[in-house]
């Protein structure tokens, strides 16, 4: 057949995507480099409370109600928020496989008990869950991420499902019966491998999801005392939103900007990894 | 017959649907000698491709026996079926499916040993490229990705992988039914070398009668989950005695449109009945030009009319002289004795 | 009536443009047939789609020549007219007959659409058309299987059904795309029987897209081989088929199995293999594109390509350097 793009070709046929990578590669520099280069604790009550951003040379983005410097908070910030994305994604995406595997290569009695126990958890609102989650075990970063992975594991399972049902009956599939290979086998090696396109793209959108189910967990006051994360700081500056609304908008903007890209990645990979033609 | 290396008696294997029956192979008995070729022909419906996967222990048989030389295969668990697999192997029809599309090939071809647990990495490898070149492609095949191929390499690469664990039977589901024509030959005399060679016995699925007879030593026609004819006689194409043989003969297009003097034949009429609610007596009786009152009553069992010839039809005579004839002017001659095991179909 | 000159169709690739169909001319007389034969990756389907304009543009596209349909140039036109000559000037029917039926409306409403495209009919009418149809394709009980949504029904008669859609509109021209291909052997040999009579009832020329040579040469007066994107022997199909010039053609005839019955103690003609595979579309060469395959070829092979010439003032035509001479039966 006609000889196909690469994988990089695929990607940035989407403008968007490119645009998206450079961002979410600038989001990543600032968690890991940030904290480093600009230092400090952004707890740390440093400054006069509600500075503009742009009025104090010395804090580029003000201070919020506490003194606390804003810009230090948001690249504290970034690391928390996408550590909290991944692992919650890396969670989800783990139980989901399991559940979504088992069900659609076994079928039958597991599939069905396994797609009702599914269905449990996907007729609960994801946030109200969460928050009673986090509520019932007390807010920290494990427990927000466990919360967070516990309600969005069902879409990862239905799609391994889905791909499992489809692949099982391929002839490929059935070559290895053959063989006499084992099934958990089969199921990882053969099978699992064939739908990794799909979950990395859907994976890639958890973690936006994750990062705004996280935000909004903060927000209510329910994150993480012991670390500034943007949620957390548009939840400090929710009293002052209509004096000090920049205190909100900032980590907002940033939290708007971060899902977006991942969202724009996201399109990219799911073009980047299809298989067809061209 | 004793010998044989893969034996079926009664086999039937049944889907249920909403309450009903749906009997997709409903008694057949098979023998495959060891070095020779069955051919198994029919149209959808007939139950040939559920058969194989029968054997394969894909499907699980509902009733009779299935013997690899001897030892019984039905009620095996796929953990007991593991350490009989290398005996009989699978080559699928669709080239494009059939072939994990992430592996390389030569980790596609390592993969039987590898799971049977035979040789060393090193040994395997050598294996590999052995196997590569019986099937002729170049051993840098081993590290391109099926993709890479066309449909006929590929179906070389699914024979090399089922020669792999040296098997004694391989069943062939149809492998050149997707191919090309000029590729179909390729396929077709690669499989006939390698039996010379090897020995291996083969189990040969396909809907096209007039392919099978380069392959095959004797010929199974099935229809509706049952065998309605069975020949290990070159010129079983030449007078097919049961309706239904003939039928198929006639609607296969054959360059025989060119000759001097080609009457076009009658096209049959009809649909292949469902498989659910068979028709009563013989299943053929629908469709059949010469049905009679008792082709609906009763079905005609499978019955030896010839030497070589077994036929399911209450209309088919036998004569004294041990040729089979049909009202309607059919001669069946009695025919020559059985190929040599291992032989070419050829000769 | 219908001719083809000189047509390109082209895929657009990343950043190449690669020949699907490569300079083809052809011409389908009224009332006749002609087969396009050839394997897959020779462009025999997308010149069909072309013929429709049907292609999947902007990815593929008509690149160069002249369809002229009675003398209207269907390249040219725009699309609101080519909509017109669809389904009543020239009509189709494809591979897959359960494909080609939308699964969600009844064989019956998308029979009485079709006749309510080109004319001017109410619907009762129609659907007492649409029955009439479909009996006269040979439907069993076509009153009750008007109703029926197209996975009640099986194969051969969903292509039954395609059938009477596309001649409804008695078109000049039937373009059937590999028709009997997913069709059982039995139900195969029906639809052509259907396709052949139908053809003697509405004088429809057809042009028959397939693989199988067999049937090219049952059905058909007129054949065009096509390899790699061009035809590279044409001619009455009983002369083509018996006596075949390009090595192509020949090593297609000998793969194929003769359906002739063995004498008592003769051997089966084995079956001859072209060595090689079909090449994959779009690479460019020079040279004649079967050269690497042939068993004929010369030097000059791989360094001019053959164009397609008449032999001894027609109606043969092929394009070869070196053709055979000899009959094969």
């Amino acid at each position: 057949m006609i000889a196909r793009a690469t994988f990089w070709q695929r990607f940035c046929r989407y403008p968007t995507a490119i645009v998206g990578l450079v961002i979410l590669v600038l989001v990543m520099a600032v968690a890991f480099v940030g904290p480093i280069v600009y230092g400090g604790d952004p707890w740390a009550m440093v400054a006069a409370p509600f500075i503009w951003p742009g009025q104090d040379p010395a804090y580029p983005l003000g201070s919020d109600s506490m003194g606390r410097d804003v810009l230090s908070g948001l690249i504290h910030g970034a690391r928390v928020s996408l550590f909290i994305g991944v692992a919650a994604t890396c969670a989800a995406v783990l139980i989901g496989v399991l559940v979504g595997s088992a069900a659609g290569y076994f079928r039958g009695l597991i599939d069905d008990a396994l797609m009702r126990f599914t269905e449990v958890f996907q007729t609960i609102p994801n946030f109200l869950f969460a928050i009673v989650l986090v509520a019932i075990f007390q807010p920290s970063i494990t427990v927000i991420c466990f919360a967070i992975a516990v309600v969005s594991w069902p879409p990862v399972a239905r799609l391994v499902r889905g791909q499992f049902l489809t692949l099982r009956q391929r002839a490929f599939v059935e070559s290895c019966v053959v063989i006499g290979m084992s099934t958990p086998r089969i199921i990882f090696t053969q099978i699992l491998p064939n739908c990794v396109a799909p979950i990395i793209v859907t994976a890639s959108i958890m973690v936006a999801t994750a990062i705004l189910l996280e935000a909004g967990l903060s927000f209510l006051g329910l994150g993480d005392p012991n670390v500034m994360s943007w949620g957390a700081m548009i939840g400090f500056g929710r009293q002052s939103l209509r004096t000090a609304w920049y205190l909100a908008a900032i980590p907002g903007i940033a939290i708007q900007l971060t899902v977006l890209a991942i969202s724009f990645v996201g399109e990219g990979l799911n073009d980047a990894l299809n298989p067809r033609l061209g | 017959m004793s010998g044989a290396l893969l034996s079926c008696r009664d086999l039937a294997v049944e889907y249920r649907t909403g309450g009903r029956v749906l009997r997709a192979v409903d008694g057949v008995d098979l023998d495959v000698e060891p070095g020779q070729s069955v051919a198994i022909v029919g149209e959808s419906g007939c139950g040939k491709s559920t058969l194989a996967r029968a054997i394969m222990g894909l499907t699980p048989a509902s009733r009779g026996s299935i013997k690899l030389e001897g030892r019984e295969l039905v009620g095996l668990s796929q953990r007991e079926l593991r350490p009989l697999r290398p005996a009989v192997q699978m080559v699928f029809q669709n080239p494009y499916g059939s072939l994990n599309p992430r592996l390389t090939v030569g980790r596609i071809i390592e993969e039987p040993m590898f799971v049977q647990k035979v040789g060393t990495p090193q040994s395997r490898r050598e294996r590999v490229r052995e196997l590569l070149g019986m099937v002729g492609l170049d051993s840098g095949s081993e590290r391109q990705y099926p993709h890479e191929f066309s449909g006929g390499q590929r179906q070389r690469i699914a024979i090399a992988r089922a020669l792999a664990l040296n098997p004694k039977l391989i069943v062939c589901d149809e492998p050149v039914s997707a191919l090309d024509v000029s590729v179909q030959a390729q396929v077709i005399n690669l499989l006939v070398r390698l039996q010379r060679d090897l020995g291996i016995s083969y189990l040969f699925i396909s809907h096209d009668l007039s392919v099978v007879r380069h392959l095959a030593h004797s010929t199974v026609v099935m229809y509706l989950g049952r065998v309605v004819a069975r020949s290990s006689s070159r010129m079983f194409w030449n007078a097919p005695l049961h309706p239904y043989v003939a039928a198929l003969k006639q609607a296969t297009p054959t360059m025989q449109v060119l000759d001097e003097g080609y009457v076009p034949p009658p096209v049959l009429e009809g649909e292949i009945p469902s498989a659910i609610d068979p028709p009563p007596g013989c299943r053929f009786s629908t469709r059949c030009p010469h049905v009679q009152p008792q082709c609906r009553e009763s079905y005609p069992p499978l019955r030896p009319v010839s030497a070589v010839e077994a036929v399911a039809c209450h209309r088919v005579e036998v004569q004294a002289d041990g040729s089979a004839t049909t009202p309607w002017g059919v001669k069946s001659a009695p025919a020559a004795p059985l190929p040599q095991a291992g032989g070419d179909p050829h000769s | 009536m219908l001719e083809v000159h000189d047509l390109v169709v082209e895929a657009k690739v990343g950043d190449a443009l690669i020949r699907l169909v490569d300079d083809v001319s052809f011409r389908l007389d009224a009332g006749g047939t002609l087969a396009l034969v050839g394997e897959s990756g020779c462009g025999k389907s997308m010149t069909a789609l072309s013929l429709m304009r049907i292609l999947p543009e902007p990815a593929v596209r008509i690149g160069a020549g002249r369809i002229e349909l009675e003398g209207e140039d269907l390249v040219q036109v725009s699309e609101s007219r080519m909509c017109k000559v669809r389904n009543s000037a020239i009509s189709m029917i494809f591979q897959d007959p359960m494909a080609s039926l939308n699964p969600v409306h009844t064989v019956g409403r998308q029979i009485v659409e079709a006749i309510r495209s080109h004319r001017d009919v109410p619907k009762p009418e129609a659907r007492r058309l649409a029955i009439e149809l479909l009996r006269s394709v040979h439907l069993p009980d076509p009153e009750k299987r008007i109703d029926y949504y197209p996975h009640r029904l099986s194969g051969g008669m969903c292509q039954r059904a395609m059938i009477a859609m596309a001649l409804a509109s008695r078109p000049r021209v039937l373009i059937a795309d590999e028709p009997t291909t997913a069709l059982d052997t039995t139900v195969q040999a029906q639809v052509m029987a259907l396709l052949k009579s139908a053809q003697r009832e509405t004088g429809t020329a057809i042009i028959l897209i397939t693989h199988n040579l067999a049937v090219a040469a049952d059905a058909a007066q007129n054949v065009a081989v096509m390899y790699a994107g061009r035809i590279v022997e044409s001619g009455p199909a009983r002369e083509v088929f018996r006596a075949p010039r390009h090595p192509y053609t020949v090593g297609l005839l000998q793969a194929v199995p003769d359906g002739a019955d063995i004498a008592d103690g003769a051997e089966i003609p084995p079956l001859t293999e072209i060595p090689g595979n079909v090449p994959r579309p779009g690479l460019a060469r020079r040279g004649c594109a079967f050269a690497p395959r042939c068993p004929r070829a010369q030097p000059r092979c791989a360094e001019e390509r053959p164009d397609l010439v008449l032999q001894d003032g027609g109606p043969r035509a092929v394009a070869c350097f070196f053709p055979h001479e000899a009959v094969l039966r």
